[in-house]
């Protein structure tokens, strides 16, 4: 089976977001709404550095989420070598590092989200980061998410 | 059987666990300074290469023997592999993954910093030899609590995986 597998190294999980994209389950260019999607949901709800499964394209594709709040590197190269080590076909999978920069404004929206009580404040930090890094993302996407995988 | 033996940059105690493990050092008394400075990839890793799963060889019994730096994050290594599992289909019982932190003394930690992080290599790479020269000991007592557990815990007889050759845990 096919998979596209994204990875950020970011407090907030940058990794589902450029999944979402590329599922088409939300739209490549930034929207307030966002907190109200599924993604926004899985953002605040799942721990990641395990990998969550987004969803399935309609050609077939599995989309995979990881994420760490550091060592986004890490994360992608022990993704990459895990698999080619485990044996599984290179034409099947492709690993996507989601890249974040400036992200210490986004780990402080983090912060503020998720440990203090003053969550709006978080949230309208992670929003005005994610409004000047959401046209990285739509292009690491386009970039690196779409390629042409064997069948076979 | 795969075995993984990580540690934080993954260029020098993990990196003479598997010479070890393979006959390449002496499981037995302590090596020369020159044997262990001109290991294969010993203080030779950088940055962008954390978390890069390195091959390192075959031992006597088939198993397959690499190292990998994980920074300061051994949990993270633990969780991505549990999760690819799970996605990919891979069998959990056929990984042991062996942390050799704790094998490392103030000595490796001043001498890899100096020698890996600030391209101090002229001093960091005497001082972390020698640091591993003293640590020898434990890494070859850590290498062959690994090769007995690996004796015992062959996958026909479903074993546990995840490891760090002192507590087992199954997965």
């Amino acid at each position: 089976m096919r998979t596209v597998i994204f990875c950020s190294g970011s407090f907030f999980p940058l990794s589902v977001v450029a999944g979402s994209i590329y599922l088409k389950n939300i739209p490549s260019s930034y929207f307030r709404s966002f907190w109200k999607t599924d993604c926004g949901r899985i953002m605040l709800n799942k721990k990641l550095d395990r990998g969550h499964f987004l969803g399935k394209t309609p050609e077939g594709v599995r989309v995979l989420a990881f994420s760490t709040p550091t060592a986004g590197l890490v994360l992608s190269n022990l993704v990459n070598t895990f698999l080619a080590s485990s044996g599984i076909d290179k034409n099947t999978y492709r690993v996507v590092e989601v890249r974040t920069p400036g992200s210490a404004i986004l780990a402080l929206g983090w912060l503020l989200l998720t440990a203090f009580p003053i969550r709006r404040a978080g949230k309208a930090l992670i929003d005005s980061y994610l409004e000047r890094i959401y046209p990285i993302l739509a292009q690491t996407v386009n970039l690196d998410g779409n390629f042409q995988i064997s069948d076979n | 059987m795969k075995v993984i033996y990580h540690c934080y940059g993954g260029a020098h105690s993990s990196v003479t666990a598997a010479n070890i493990h393979l006959g390449l050092l002496p499981g037995d008394g302590t090596p020369r300074y020159r044997d262990l400075a001109g290991q294969r990839l010993f203080d030779n890793n950088k940055f962008e290469d954390s978390g890069k799963i390195c091959f390192m060889g075959r031992d006597s019994l088939g198993n397959e023997i690499y190292i990998v730096g994980r920074r300061s994050r051994p949990q993270l290594l633990y969780s991505v592999i549990e999760g690819l599992q799970d996605y990919f289909d891979v069998n959990p019982r056929s990984y042991l993954i062996v942390d050799m932190s704790d094998q490392v003394n103030i000595s490796m930690k001043i001498g890899g910093f100096l020698s890996r992080r600030l391209g101090l290599v002229s001093i960091g790479r005497p001082l972390v030899t020698w640091g591993t020269l003293r640590a020898y000991r434990g890494i070859l007592n850590q290498v062959g609590n690994t090769k007995e557990l690996l004796k015992s815990s062959a996958p026909s007889t479903g074993r546990g995986l995840i490891s760090t050759a002192k507590t087992e845990v199954n997965l």
